[in-house]
């Protein structure tokens, strides 16, 4: 059961599912597609940190220069975070098939970002933090570190 | 008795993380030691190094389930005194809206769900029966009003903060979120059945004391240190001062939170993984000190609301000043929870609430230090970080509600186990009938 925490509404479904007998499937959706903003073509020239500026309650959050990770998030909670203004930080884990949130978020920003890649880099300082907020254990990525420590100490 | 022995209780239940209880017993019978042992380790402090400050607010409130508001706003606190900001007015009355919702509702659930059904069922019926299952069952009336209470405070804090466990809007400078004039008005529609509720638990809960006066006065009483946050003397639980009394009743010390390493000293046991947190100038285990609602109603000259001061009254009417009696915590939670709600309705009330200016323009990062202290509904919490020119956290101290009650309940807990194991108290206390049979 993914979620940080699941919300009342995902423990109702499952517990439902599991005395009834019927499967509890993990939905296909993000959550963009339970998100209420308006969303644009990305070209995003800049990013923000969230204390920076206003943020437009109507617009999506990424298309103003806001890193929020709903695109890379499987749609669970019911965008909690985006409708309150707030990016989400992905902590119901990826969405569906994908098994390294970070890594799919940082090759979508490759795509939708039009910045140099330098100046991309520099706008994240700690890509533990912004990339794999909840689920850096659960990375490809922490796997392969781990198997470079375990060879060094060899 | 013939040899050694070692009680222990594996894990404890009804708390918020993990813990056990080991009270070792002597040949002789007598108790030698009592320990709380607290199983596990937490690492937030380490892990918040080289986050993005503003982004603490988000880690934070993953400390607890029961109580992330404070972890939330204690959290933006600290980088807003570390980056030298002052959010608007109005953003800080959401946030007060904010802390007060949880207050109320985890007041309530810890009343009715952790702590009532071992007066209501009895403290020595079956222990599977000793459970907020049991009290909507037998008295369904009183169950539905616990529930509603815990709804009212969670949905409240979900309307604020985006969602009410691990809430999310507080951000350095402001909210991110305003309050709309719907939920405004959808929560004021309920003010009154709250007032109502308030009072019969305030009615339930005094009957409750009065049918166990025994247990409070003689069982867990036990003098240390008190501490807690006041508003020129008024109980206080966003923005305060904070006050240390001693076992006689004396303020010792009255700090500003930015202050408070000159006050508080972390001894590391070699029983459990939390630090006991005690009055500095005293020592440990001397300067033990307890926190939370009996520690407040303790520290404060009053509460800051006519009801509440009613009910603050009629417990220093009948138990005194200081009180020591660890069984009073209740009575004291109830006390706030009495405030928590008179709060919510003048904060509903004030136009200001609904405003849209409640996040400054500009917010610049600097290199710096700063501490953000609240009071959790079990305690002072602090949380002290410090920030480099990009505003990246290099540094974290946090010292939560259990920190600060450790000390506190170890010795409590040595008390008690002398009084159970040594005089057989429980079997002499005056006990009630249970109210549900």
């Amino acid at each position: 059961m993914p979620g940080c925490p699941p919300t009342s509404k995902n423990l109702l479904d499952a517990l439902t599912a599991l005395i009834s007998g019927k499967p509890f499937d993990l939905p296909e959706k993000s959550v963009c597609d339970q998100c209420s903003k308006v969303k644009q073509d990305k070209h995003i020239k800049e990013f923000h940190r969230t204390h920076e500026g206003h943020i437009d309650p109507s617009k999506c959050l990424l298309d103003q220069g806001y890193l929020c990770l709903g695109f890379a998030t499987i749609g669970l909670c019911g965008a909690i975070c985006p409708n309150v203004n707030t990016p989400c930080k992905g902590c119901f884990g990826p969405v569906i098939r994908v098994r390294d949130h970070g890594a799919k978020i940082i090759s979508a920003l490759g795509a939708v970002a039009e910045m140099e890649p330098d100046k991309l880099r520099e706008s994240f300082p700690d890509p533990i933090g912004s990339f794999y907020f909840t689920d850096y254990a659960a990375s490809y990525l922490s796997r392969i570190r781990a198997e470079t420590r375990r060879k060094k100490k060899k | 008795m013939t040899g050694e022995k070692t009680v222990k209780i594996s894990p404890v239940t009804r708390l918020e993380g993990h813990g056990d209880i080991t009270i070792k017993l002597g040949k002789d019978g007598k108790v030698k030691d009592a320990q709380f042992n607290i199983t596990s380790t937490r690492f937030f402090e380490k892990f918040l190094e080289g986050r993005f400050a503003e982004e603490a607010p988000r880690f934070a409130p993953r400390i607890c389930g029961i109580c992330p508001e404070p972890h939330h706003l204690a959290s933006v606190k600290a980088v807003e005194d570390a980056w030298g900001i002052t959010p608007p007015a109005a953003a800080v009355k959401v946030r007060r809206l904010l802390i007060n919702a949880k207050q109320l509702s985890s007041h309530a659930l810890h009343f009715f769900a952790l702590a009532a059904p071992d007066f209501l069922v009895g403290p020595f019926a079956e222990p599977a029966k000793r459970n907020l299952v049991t009290i909507v069952k037998a008295m369904p009336d009183v169950g539905k009003m616990a529930l509603q209470m815990m709804q009212f405070g969670q949905e409240l804090a979900a309307a604020i903060g985006g969602t009410a466990i691990h809430p999310v809007t507080a951000i350095p400078g402001g909210m991110l979120n305003p309050f709309s004039e719907e939920n405004r008005d959808k929560f004021l529609k309920q003010i009154a059945d709250i007032r109502q509720w308030t009072a019969d638990t305030l009615t339930l809960a005094k009957k409750v004391f009065d049918d166990y006066w025994d247990t409070i006065t003689k069982l867990g009483v036990v003098q240390t240190y008190y501490i807690g946050t006041h508003n020129n003397g008024a109980h206080e639980i966003y923005d305060g001062s904070i006050r240390v009394m001693d076992p006689e009743g004396s303020v010792v010390a009255d700090i500003k939170p930015k202050d408070y390493r000159k006050c508080f000293a972390e001894y590391v046991p070699e029983h459990s993984y939390a630090t006991h947190v005690y009055y500095k100038p005293v020592g440990y285990p001397d300067g033990v000190w307890r926190a939370g609602t009996l520690a407040r109603t303790n520290v404060v000259d009053k509460m800051a609301t006519p009801l509440a001061q009613e009910a603050f009254e009629e417990m220093r009417n009948r138990l005194g000043h200081p009180i020591h009696a660890t069984f009073a915590y209740h009575w004291a939670r109830i006390v706030e929870l009495v405030q928590a709600m008179e709060e919510l309705e003048i904060l509903l009330k004030d136009p200001q609430i609904v405003s849209k200016d409640i996040k400054l323009s500009v917010v610049q990062p600097k290199k710096g230090d700063g501490v953000g202290c609240v009071e959790a509904p079990r305690g002072t919490l602090i949380h002290h970080y410090w920030t480099d020119e990009q505003g990246i956290i290099t540094k974290a101290n946090m010292i939560v509600a259990t920190n600060n009650n450790v000390g506190g309940i170890e010795k409590t807990l040595m008390e008690v186990a002398k009084q159970v194991f040594e005089q057989r108290a429980h079997q002499k206390l005056k006990l009630p009938k249970p109210m549900i049979g």
